[in-house]
């Protein structure tokens, strides 16, 4: 014991890994966010343009602006999800505030007699790419596995004694070996870690995780128009993203028998995301003949600076076997949250896109209507996160290799494909749109997908312009409550998705 | 979200009053076309046509220096404000104003422009300042004050050290772990059955290093309960090498603060 206590007050730094490579996924795999316009056509626009959306999608689309309009674009997201886990259905809704691009775009044509430039034009611009704002819960009956033995599998895999159990992973394996929800165990000569959970005989298994947060990118675009023909832009992009969780997970004895040593755990987690970096966005879109356009965009990995926190609490009935137990990371951390620090840099992704447009007529009455399509290419094993700074932790260095790795091998490149189209009559316009969001994940098992079925409607007269976009997003997806090595994982399929309305107001000056 | 939807209204109200260059006129959509504002020297939005057709406007001014400077008694009676203000050739008419004719001012008529459409404004010239051609005056109205003149945005790229490997904290069991693509969804209708086998089967991917066994036999239901369970267990492999009391620690990921303060395990009851 004073062995242990040597040790404890000795330490006054450690790190401890919850990193993974789940965590690049959420600012590669979200379907296209933008005006109500472009939420209504499928979030197509990379060869559009005329949207204040295409300082997020395709910067030169910017270029057909010669008139300055002011945007706002308020929203509402109806989460529905539907996951199945081991044959338990679980449905839970969670409604949420969003919104879409909200900025200026400043076109005016060119004053120099002599310059190549027809037009150009500006935007300033933010935009919530991505909304964290959910729910998802779950549950099920397991025979077959528990989440504690992701501790076993770490502390054995890292040869940790039990003073490095005790200390050293205080936001999960400290927590369970403190409360005895795994403890030491001699087999013969061998020693290891047991989970006081037993498996065997079933154990009810329960998942709930509220996120809150959004990827948000502020985005700087300029565009040029040469002799309305060629169209080139770029954007100057900052995102910014907070990513907030609040983990509830617990298992319990399904028999119900007093003497198993073993009631029910319950692992509640914190954990804050910040972000913020910058990236770039190009483009060039071409018509080869009037109403015909061609778009092609490239955006550049976006590097990002990320500072996440995390507390953890771990209550354990192992009942005869040693009670009730509670132990806090606050507890082990003087009341500290664990902190963390990184950079990642996010994949690339590159579009192209056609559109042909029913009559470029300066009169709008002749305006007829537009469909385009966008097709975009999406790497998302091209994520890397690396140290921050002049972090010399070799060990640390080695953890985002393996979580590299490991993203090269777990995901893959996907395409998306964007279709849309609009009706204009006058001074009305309706529009209906599709997407589907390929899979990320390379291994074909793991069934993912995004389906968008969309509509809107609008309204452009006396200098200003009202539209109103829904759409339906209906996903297909995996849910792993914990990952273990040696036996087979388990997974919660999620169904359902959301819907987007979206609702855009400009004022042309 | 009440304040933020308020107060989205209220940005919305003042802005409308922003609006009154297109209130009586069409609005432009920019997705189908978008009209200039400004005029300048060259016209920004005209067809090809309109274009070669200014610059033979601007070739006739050159031509008519040049036979003034050649005959300049001759062609200088064209340069007099009072003659072209003269009442008398107010009619417009190529027989009292044989200046207008092509005969003799072949320049300006429609017989000698080849683009033929010269000779809608007024039978003589081109008048820039008129609808449709001057965007100072066109339907939509309107001039702003944007001059371009931005400023190229800039940014600084950060560069990342490659990391150094020298030494381990952990071995990463939970990124590993997502090499492991073997599922298990379903339950058994009584034990779904969990061999307790000796690592380094294609699905462990902790190699020789680890042992997993379940505690004890599983060999019967649910409702039995005494001495009818196992635990999942993880054995050390006792010819690797022995237990760290820094494994995991000073590794990276998060990072504590302060020193422990609650001691040891508590005790077993």
């Amino acid at each position: 014991m004073k062995k242990y206590l040597l040790f404890i007050a000795t330490f006054s730094c450690l790190h401890i890994f919850a990193q993974v490579p789940d965590d690049a996924l959420r600012t590669a795999w979200f379907t296209q966010n933008g005006s109500a316009r472009i939420i209504s056509i499928g979030g197509v626009n990379a060869s559009l343009g005329g949207d204040i959306t295409s300082a997020n999608i395709n910067p030169a689309g910017l270029g057909m602006y010669k008139t300055n309009e002011f945007v706002l674009s308020p929203g509402i997201t109806f989460n529905n999800n539907k996951l199945n886990y081991r044959g338990t259905d679980t449905t839970v809704k969670k409604n949420i505030f969003q919104y879409g691009p909200i900025g200026f775009v400043f076109g005016s044509g060119s004053t120099n007699k002599y310059s190549k430039w027809t037009s150009t034009a500006f935007s300033i611009s933010v935009n919530q790419l991505a909304s964290y704002n959910n729910h998802v819960q779950y549950s099920g009956y397991n025979n077959y596995s528990s989440f504690s033995e992701q501790y076993l599998e770490e502390l054995v895999r890292d040869r940790a004694d039990t003073n490095a159990a005790l200390s050293n992973y205080i936001f999960g394996s400290s927590l369970a070996f403190r409360t005895y929800l795994i403890d030491t165990v001699l087999i013969g000569n061998q020693i290891g870690y047991k989970s006081l959970v037993p498996v065997s005989t079933g154990i009810n298994q329960y998942y709930d995780a509220k996120t809150q947060g959004g990827y948000h990118e502020i985005a700087l675009g300029l565009a040029g128009n040469i002799e309305d023909k060629l169209y080139v832009g770029g954007s100057l992009v900052i995102p910014i993203i907070y990513h907030k969780k609040d983990f509830y997970y617990s298992e319990k004895d399904a028999t119900n028998n007093p003497n198993n040593n073993f009631a029910y755990f319950n692992y509640h987690e914190t954990s804050t995301s910040s972000g913020t970096g910058v990236g770039l966005k190009l483009g060039v879109i071409y018509k080869p003949q009037n109403n015909f356009r061609l778009g092609f965009a490239f955006h550049t990995p976006q590097l990002m600076s990320y500072r996440d926190q995390i507390r953890s609490w771990l209550t354990t009935n192992t009942e005869a076997y040693a009670g009730l137990k509670s132990e806090s990371s606050d507890n082990l951390n003087s009341g500290n949250p664990g902190d963390r620090s990184y950079n990642l840099i996010t994949p690339w992704r590159a579009i192209a896109s056609a559109s042909f447009i029913f009559s470029e007529d300066a009169n709008i009455k002749n305006q007829k209507g537009f469909i385009s399509a966008d097709v975009e290419y999406v790497n998302y094993r091209g994520a890397r996160f690396s140290a921050k700074g002049n972090n010399t932790d070799q060990s640390l260095s080695k953890y985002y290799t393996y979580i590299n790795n490991e993203i090269k091998d777990y995901y893959k490149g996907n395409v998306n494909i964007r279709v849309g189209g609009e009706l204009k009559f006058d001074v009305f316009m309706i529009r209906l749109g599709t997407a589907y969001y390929g899979s990320p994940y390379a291994d074909a098992t793991l069934k993912a997908n995004r389906f968008i079925a969309s509509g809107g409607i609008g309204y452009r007269n006396h200098g200003m312009f009202i539209d109103l976009g829904y759409s339906q997003v209906f996903v297909n997806d995996v849910n792993f409550p914990y990952r273990l090595n040696d036996v087979a994982n388990t997974y919660a399929v999620q169904k359902g998705g959301y819907g987007n309305l979206m609702m855009t107001v400009g004022f042309k000056f | 979200m009440k304040q933020t939807l308020f107060s989205i209204l209220i940005a919305a109200g003042l802005l409308s009053g922003c609006t009154s260059a297109y209130r009586s006129s069409q609005t432009p959509d920019d997705v189908y076309y978008s009209p200039a504002k400004y005029i300048v020297a060259k016209e920004l939005n005209t067809t090809k046509d309109q274009r070669e057709y200014q610059e033979y406007i601007s070739s006739n001014d050159d031509r008519y220096l040049q036979m003034k400077v050649h005959n300049y008694d001759y062609w200088n009676s064209l340069d007099d404000y009072s003659y072209w203000n003269d009442s008398r050739y107010y009619y417009n008419n190529s027989f009292y104003n044989p200046y207008y004719s092509s005969f003799y001012n072949p320049y300006y008529s429609s017989f000698y422009n080849p683009f033929g459409w010269g000779s809608y404004y007024s039978g003589f010239g081109y008048n820039p300042f008129y609808f449709g051609w001057n965007p100072f005056y066109n339907y939509y109205g309107g001039y702003g004050g944007y001059g371009g003149g931005w400023y190229n945005p800039v940014f600084v790229v950060n560069s990342y050290k490659d990391p150094t490997l020298k030494n381990t904290g952990t071995m990463g069991s939970n990124i590993f772990a997502y090499q492991n693509r073997l599922y298990n969804n379903s339950n058994n209708a009584s034990y779904n059955f969990r061999p307790g086998t000796i690592a380094g089967t294609s699905t462990n991917n902790f190699g020789t290093l680890v042992r997993r066994v379940f505690s004890s036999p599983a060999n019967n239901s649910n409702n039995n309960y005494s001495n009818s369970w196992s635990n999942p267990v993880r054995m050390q492999n006792t010819s690797s090498s022995s237990s760290s009391s820094s494994a995991g620690g000073n590794s990276g990921g998060y990072s504590s603060r302060g020193s422990n303060s609650s001691g040891g395990r508590a005790t077993r009851n």
